[in-house]
């Protein structure tokens, strides 16, 4: 009785020395914010509610002794005096013994599923938590120190105390609660550890610990849980020592880890067959096993003096964190350094291209594997008119002025205007690789985010000046960002961006190697009336082919050639105009009226076709033609200026009349030179003129042939030759003869039916099938 | 024996290693260290200059806190706030930051995360209070002169970095504007706007289309004409010379005018007559005829008449 009396007593304070140290992991927890001690605190709860079994177990024991005293007392003093429980049976007779049967039978094993439970339950909860956030920086870390030393101090103490009554077969059941605590004491030390190295600032620990004792709660918990399951099934022999579920087996090897090395001898015993354990091999290895561990780990610390660099990477040694002055980068191959922790050294992959997204929703995305585009007809497209993704990232507005922006009419600080400004999507792709490893890895605590920032602003800022689709209103100024003057853009970007991030005061030591437009355009519900402007300018250009084609079928029906036909017109034109200018006289301000009216005509159909002339540019198809002539309209508007400034008197004089006779030649030559109805009449024009002095030569011919026929009888050889000529002409003729009096006679002909009277003649004729 | 000594001697050395690890610590490259002797720090270690294994006091009487001495990025909470115009925009804003006095930075704040809070809001509020005094068209505009943005990002940088050194010693070595846009219900008004642009605009393609092609018409037309007036004036030049050359040989004709106009005629007859033609014969006329009315005669010379091609004359030439 005295014996479950002390069982109960030092499990009470077993209670009460877990609840001090959940009390001091609480503290703990608040003070520093340790995970490791959070993790702690949780398992000081199931470990309470294995002390709170143990005691339940030792009062009902204690019960159950007690009145087992109290029976054996009357029966050794001889009296067999029946009393008011004979005959009842023997539960009624001993309820302490019930009791304590009902508790091992009901209680234990929903105190030990409980216990099971909640350390499962716990661990399971807790480990994707910690696993899904970064080590956390621990404050206080001295305060923590302290509270942690102290409670694992005294529970240390007091477990060994308990695991050393539970030698015990009549304190077995301290055991359970024992090993249960030096577990949270194991707990407690590697939380001293972690807080202590946090000190060091590397909290990284903290957070490994807090995730270790997680997963060793989840396998405790499991533990426990297996083993009452299993206790269902296992028979249980009268007078045997009983292990109960919630003395967990390997806390136990934990409070005896001399049982643990005999355990694998006996394993690999019976595994090998033969007492491996009692071979000199093993032996050697059981006394010389603390040298082999230090010697490994001596060549450990000795290995991490070789550093062997990857093929593309750079390494910057670091002695005591701190980069060697004149210290050459190492580059691929193997090197020697000193041991860690004197020297460290940290790689950097220079080949890598790192990858940047700018213009989307919700920071970079995750670009492993294929992305997922909309498809048409089993094809891959990305259409203004429909939004889009880019690797599930929504594209982002960016801002772009507005040429047609109506000016604030206060200078800026009137009332509500309309926003200059359009709306565009626009996702680049800025690839860059690392320059200078001493910049990249130890100016900046997120290099990618700067590099990122950085861009970004540039991406805004060039946005900012630039024209959507429009010509830009000042020279070097961003431009038609959507259409011609995407790719000068992306090339302006890039290099805005490498001098941003190679300024003295950000240098990240990266190369920009590229940057792409990936997607550039208006947002889908502007989408279609740009598209209608491109359709528009397609019209447009169907119009001015049409007409350029026209105009080229009339000049070269006209000259041959547009060319020609042009530069003809131009030459026509020059000799007319300087002509006039030649003919007029008088009044000067008048004269130099016409001629300012001249100058503005020709400066005007310049710039006609310097536009013509840039916009074929635009296509690349200049006609080498269009360059000549306006060199032309230029040389002859530096003539008019001349002309001008000699009439004026401001400049040298000019020969008019040698210029009007000069453009005379010209423009006859050109004349000559060319095809077409031009050089066609002119040919018939000369046939002409020959045809008419050749006739009028050979009639003159004739008539001296004939004058002295003529003279020898004017009447005969009139009637001769008269006569021939109606014998030449009128066989093949039809004739019609009026044979009555012509007084008598009168012909008709009606103009309706002249058709027919002159088809009816026609076909009286023998050749009338001919045309 | 040998085993307790074994014993004894990691003992010792793992003892002498946490008592080593209290008092040597290391201050890196990228890392400012503060030694407190009982909490009160003394001169910083920057590990840029004076990196490396360093030893103090073991703890509680000499502890040690270190900083990043690298730059950090804080990008600022995005806000909508109007410009001095009344129009409102969305900005985003980030600065670069360092610690430059961690003993300062110790007291104010003591932990980066918490600088970060407060940089924050201060870089919220400032950029605030510069949006509100420029306009719109200091953000975004086609002239580049105009735009502003270096300049507003200056006078951010110029409030933040004054409070930012003297009240927690923070450096921060640049502000930037990260992203401008429009509050949804603008965004929708300037796509209307945008929209209307286009379709005027596509209009206006469309009427310079007809105007260009009726300009380059029109240059052609006059063109062609221009050169088909001066070459018609060329041709009736070249066949004037031809009638200049005959004018030169009709005084030899005056030798017998009579005969040479007959000549003439005859000419013109015999080619008039040579198409095809129908001829009307009055038989009173032509004495081969009249023969058959009033027996044979001796015919007379045929006076010359000109016979006109057209049908009222008695003869119509059939066209062709």
């Amino acid at each position: 009785m005295i014996v479950n009396r002390r069982g109960k007593n030092v499990a009470i304070w077993g209670l009460m020395v877990t609840i001090a140290v959940a009390a001091a992991t609480l503290a703990t927890w608040l003070a520093t914010g340790s995970l490791s001690g959070l993790m702690v605190l949780w398992t000081t709860g199931p470990l309470a509610v294995v002390w709170v079994a143990v005691i339940i177990l030792f009062y009902c024991r204690q019960l159950e002794r007690q009145e087992a005293q109290e029976l054996q007392a009357p029966a050794a003093g001889g009296g067999a005096t029946a009393t008011i429980f004979d005959g009842a049976d023997a539960g009624q007779a001993r309820p302490a013994a019930a009791r304590l049967a009902s508790m091992e039978r009901w209680v234990v094993p929903i105190f030990t599923i409980f216990a099971g439970l909640c350390l499962a339950v716990i661990g399971a909860v807790m480990l994707p938590r910690l696993l899904g956030r970064p080590a956390i920086e621990v404050g206080r870390e001295g305060v923590g120190m302290l509270l942690v030393g102290f409670a694992g101090f005294a529970a240390f103490l007091f477990s060994w105390y308990c695991i050393g009554l539970g030698t015990m077969p009549q304190w077995r059941l301290l055991r359970a609660g024992g090993s249960l605590l030096l577990t949270v004491v194991l707990f407690l030390a590697a939380a001293l550890v972690a807080i202590f190295l946090s000190m060091q600032e590397i909290d990284s620990v903290d957070w490994v610990v807090a995730i270790v004792i997680a997963a060793v709660q989840i396998v405790l918990g499991a533990e426990m849980l297996l083993g009452q399951v299993m206790d269902f099934y296992r028979p249980h022999v009268a007078g045997q020592e009983r292990r109960y579920c919630f003395d967990s087996r390997l806390c136990g090897l934990l409070a005896e880890p001399r049982k643990v090395g005999h355990s694998i001898a006996e394993t690999l015993n019976y595994q090998f067959g033969f007492e491996v354990s009692k071979t000199w091999f093993y032996r050697l290895l059981a006394k010389a096993l603390i040298p082999m561990l230090i010697f490994a780990a001596v060549v450990l610390i000795a290995m991490t003096s070789i550093v062997i660099m990857p093929d593309g990477y750079k390494g910057v040694v670091l002695r005591w964190g701190t980069p060697k002055a004149q210290q050459p980068l190492l580059g691929p191959g193997a090197h020697l350094k000193w041991p860690w922790p004197v020297e460290t050294v940290r790689m950097f992959d220079m080949a890598q291209v790192h990858s940047i997204y700018l213009g989307l929703k919700g920071g970079q995305p995750d670009i492993q594997g294929p992305e997922d585009v909309d498809q048409t007809s089993g094809k891959r497209m990305r259409l203004w008119t429909k939004p889009h993704k880019h690797w599930n990232r929504e594209e982002r507005d960016f801002l772009l002025a507005a040429r047609s922006q109506r000016a604030s009419p206060q200078g800026g600080k009137g009332p509500d205007q309309l926003a200059p400004v359009d709306v565009f999507r626009l996702v680049t792709l800025v690839q860059y690789k690392i320059a200078d490893p001493y910049k990249y890895g130890f100016r900046y605590a997120d290099v990618q985010q700067v590099i990122e920032n950085v861009a970004e602003r540039e991406t805004a800022r060039y946005c900012a000046t630039a024209t959507l689709t429009s010509p830009a209103e000042l020279p070097d100024q961003p431009e038609a960002i959507l259409t011609y003057g995407k790719a000068k853009a992306a090339e302006q970007l890039q290099k805005r961006i490498q001098n941003e991030l190679t300024r003295q005061a950000t240098d990240v030591g990266v190369e920009i190697t590229a940057v792409t437009f990936v997607a550039v355009h208006p947002v889908s519900e502007a989408a279609e009336s740009f598209e209608k402007i491109v359709k528009a300018s397609h019209e447009e250009a169907a119009m001015r082919f049409a007409a350029q084609a026209w105009a080229y079928q009339a000049l070269s029906r006209v000259a041959g050639s547009p060319a020609d036909a042009l530069a003809l017109a131009l030459k026509i034109r020059k000799h007319e105009e300087l002509s006039d200018i030649a003919g007029r006289s008088g009044d000067l301000g008048a004269r130099l009226a016409h001629l300012d009216g001249l100058i503005f005509k020709v400066s005007d159909d310049i710039a006609a076709m310097d536009k013509e002339i840039a916009g074929e540019a635009l296509l690349g198809q200049v006609e080498p033609y269009k360059l000549t002539l306006r060199d032309s309209y230029r040389a002859y508007l530096a003539l008019l200026g001349s002309i001008r400034k000699s009439v004026s008197g401001e400049g040298p004089t000019v020969d008019l009349a040698g210029a009007v006779a000069a453009a005379g030649k010209e423009a006859d030559k050109a004349m000559g030179e060319v095809s077409g109805e031009v050089a066609a009449s002119l040919a018939r024009a000369r046939t002409t003129r020959w045809e008419v002095e050749m006739s009028e030569r050979s009639r003159l011919a004739a008539f001296y042939k004939e004058l002295p026929a003529y003279q020898a009888s004017p009447r005969m050889f009139m009637m001769d030759r008269w006569q021939d000529m109606l014998d030449r002409t009128l066989p093949g003729m039809l004739k019609y003869v009026i044979a009555v009096d012509p007084k008598r006679l009168e012909i008709r002909l009606n103009s309706d039916q002249q058709s027919d009277v002159t088809s009816r003649l026609r076909d009286a004729q023998p050749d009338s099938n001919k045309p | 024996m040998l085993k307790r000594t074994s014993i004894i001697i990691i003992g010792l050395a793992i003892v002498g290693s946490l008592l080593l690890c209290t008092v040597a610590y290391t201050v890196d490259y990228t890392e400012w260290a503060l030694v407190k002797t009982f909490g009160e720090p003394s001169a910083p270690i920057n590990g840029r200059t004076d990196g490396g294994l360093k030893f103090k006091l073991p703890y509680p009487i000499q502890s040690l806190t270190k900083y990043p001495a690298t730059m950090y990025t804080l990008e600022a909470t995005t806000i909508e706030t109007p410009t001095s115009d009344n129009q409102n925009i969305v900005v985003t804003t980030y600065c670069v930051w360092r610690i430059s006095d961690p003993v300062k930075f110790l007291r104010a704040v003591s932990k980066v995360e918490m600088a970060q809070n407060k940089l924050r809001d201060w870089l919220n509020s400032d950029t605030d209070k510069v949006v509100n005094r420029h306009a719109l068209t200091e953000f975004v505009n086609t002239d580049g002169r105009k735009m502003q943005l270096p300049e507003i990002e200056k006078e951010i940088l110029d409030r933040l970095a004054e409070k930012a050194q003297s009240d927690y010693g923070v450096q921060v070595v640049s502000v930037g504007v990260k992203s401008l846009a429009l509050p949804e219900a603008v965004t929708a008004a300037v796509i209307s706007k945008m929209k209307q642009e286009r379709e005027a605009e596509a209009q206006r393609l469309r009427n310079q289309g007809e105007a260009t092609a009726t300009a380059i018409r029109e240059r052609a037309d006059s063109a062609a004409r221009m050169i088909g007036e001066f070459a018609k004036k060329k041709a009736d030049s070249i066949e004037s010379e031809g009638y200049l050359a005959a004018k030169e040989l009709y005084p030899k004709f005056k030798e017998n005018e009579q005969f040479s106009m007959f000549l003439r005629m005859l000419k013109s007859m015999e080619k008039e007559l040579s198409g095809r033609s129908v001829v009307l014969l009055d038989g009173s006329l032509v004495p081969g005829i009249k023969f058959l009315g009033s027996g044979p005669a001796l015919p007379e010379a045929p006076t010359p008449v000109p016979v006109p091609p057209a049908v009222k004359g008695g003869i119509e030439k059939n066209k062709p």
